[in-house]
């Protein structure tokens, strides 16, 4: 199978190729963008991520195999255009998170942290966090790219990105206290 | 880590239609439907008489939609082989052949939109035929609809929609649609542009004036890539966001009347119209100058497309 490096390159020449790197990621690129923004914000942002880069694959770099990291990249550059939404969407997951905890008939699932009750506290620190250091951290825990990934995919050093994923793992930790010993 | 992602599970899955219309969307990039409007002819008198054939067919300038940022001065252009225009003219002609169609009725209508980049008005009216000046230019809008049997033809004024019907208060040449559909060849396209026409209209102006039919579309761009003396300029310039490469012929031996293709999808975008070269006129009503670089014209294609009534903009 054709490695995403050559799928790019053939759209030079072939535009149509860049079909197939479409059809490979943009359920990745979905989820990624409706996590941070919503499922209508999604859509738009997914669509508009792979006309970006079609446009610029004649730059895109033969050497990284995995389009990936410059597609979440791209995306990621798109999701910061609304980043009011974005925060909205934090403060209200906060507020259903806060909800739901308290909510009588919210059973924890014995064996495994009960997601509902801790998603409000994580949503609400998400919304606290700078978007460059949210930016990393997503990046890694929802989009699965490793550090270096995710520094090439934002286009910083990979030091910056070590020293944002650090910060933001800190900030976790204090919103989440105890709930996150063990998840790291 | 992981309690981020369990927080935040299941992934999202797209909506019904969502990766569809995403996929029509880039497809769209990838071979984008019709959206050509070609060189309409040079609104300032010092060149009129250069750029010779004047049109007949519409050209309204309608709307001020406000200031643009820089986009004046440009490097003049190193002009590429001959070889190389006509390869790249042959790969817009493939792209415009892959365009679907519908032949439209005779009671449709051309409809063409685009934003022509002119000085501020007092610049304007101080200096008509003056190169466009960084920071002092503004975007005009201009729309107009031409009905296929050539009977009727509207355009925007001012935000008022005004429809003429041929010969109550106005005439106008319009090139039989029928005739167009017709030059399917480049040699056909050849031979019609030397055949005596009743009003002017120069060849490469055309895919821009009318919507034409892919194949005739095409047909066009070969034909142009046999014109003696046209020159690709690869760097021509950025516009609406897209690296634009410009291909034309050189006028008076300093300026270069281009056609814009976007470099990628050598989609027709745009024209301008460009001093190549150091320029002194002289002229009865005194001497002006142009230096090597100056943009005289700049038009991005918006929208070009057959629709079903005078208004309609899709």
């Amino acid at each position: 199978m054709e490695t995403d490096a050559e799928l790019i390159r053939q759209a030079c020449g072939s535009p149509e190729r860049f079909a197939m790197v479409f059809d490979r990621h943009y359920q990745h690129i979905y989820a990624y963008a409706a996590r941070r923004l919503g499922r209508d914000l999604a859509e738009d942002v997914a669509s508009e991520t792979f006309l970006v880069a079609f446009d610029r694959r004649a730059g895109y770099d033969a050497a990284r195999q995995d389009a990936r990291p410059w597609l979440y990249g791209i995306a990621s550059n798109l999701i910061a255009r609304h980043g009011r939404a974005e925060s909205r969407r934090y403060k209200a997951l906060a507020t259903l998170g806060t909800d739901l905890a308290q909510d009588d008939f919210v059973v924890p699932v014995v064996g495994r942290v009960d997601a509902i009750a801790v998603r409000g506290r994580l949503a609400a620190a998400l919304a606290r966090l700078p978007r460059p250091v949210r930016d990393v951290l997503l990046l890694v825990a929802w989009a699965g790219l490793n550090q270096q990934e995710a520094a090439a995919a934002l286009d910083i050093p990979h030091g910056t990105a070590r020293s944002r994923l650090h910060r933001a793992r800190q900030e976790m930790r204090k919103a989440l206290g105890a709930d996150m010993e063990g998840y790291e | 880590m992981t309690m981020l992602q369990e927080a935040f599970r299941p992934d999202e899955v797209a909506a019904p239609g969502a990766q569809g219309r995403a996929r029509a969307a880039l497809l769209e990039r990838i071979h984008p439907g019709p959206r050509v409007r070609g060189l309409r002819w040079p609104i300032r008198v010092g060149l009129a008489a250069a750029i010779a054939t004047a049109a007949v067919v519409s050209v309204v300038v309608i709307e001020n939609v406000g200031t643009v940022g820089e986009q004046g001065s440009v490097d003049a252009p190193p002009f590429g082989q001959a070889a190389a225009a006509a390869e790249f003219l042959e790969n817009a002609a493939v792209a415009a052949s892959r365009k679907s169609w519908t032949a439209p009725r005779p009671d449709q209508f051309m409809y063409k939109e685009s934003h022509v980049l002119r000085n501020d008005k007092e610049l304007e009216t101080r200096e008509p035929n003056g190169p466009l000046v960084p920071g002092r230019t503004r975007v005009v809008v201009e729309q107009d609809w031409k009905r296929i049997d050539a009977q009727v033809w509207g355009r925007m004024d001012g935000g008022k929609l005004v429809v003429e019907r041929q010969g109550e208060r106005v005439s106008w040449g319009q090139v039989p649609y029928a005739d167009l559909a017709k030059l399917t060849t480049p040699d056909k396209v050849l031979a019609w542009d030397k055949a005596p026409k009743n009003f002017g209209v120069t060849l490469d102006a055309l895919p821009g004036q009318y919507v034409l039919p892919p194949e005739v579309e095409a047909a066009f761009f070969r034909a142009l890539a046999q014109r003696e003396g046209m020159r690709m300029n690869p760097e021509a310039v950025n516009i609406d966001g897209r690296p634009a490469v410009g291909l034309g012929i050189t006028l008076e031996g300093y300026l270069s009347q281009e056609l814009l293709f976007d470099k990628e999808t050598y989609a027709l975008i745009g024209e301008r119209l460009v001093a190549i070269a150091d320029h002194t006129n002289v002229g009865n009503d005194g001497t002006s100058y142009s230096r090597k670089g100056d943009l005289f014209r700049q038009v991005v294609y918006t929208n070009s497309l057959i629709v079903g009534k005078v208004g309609d903009t899709k």
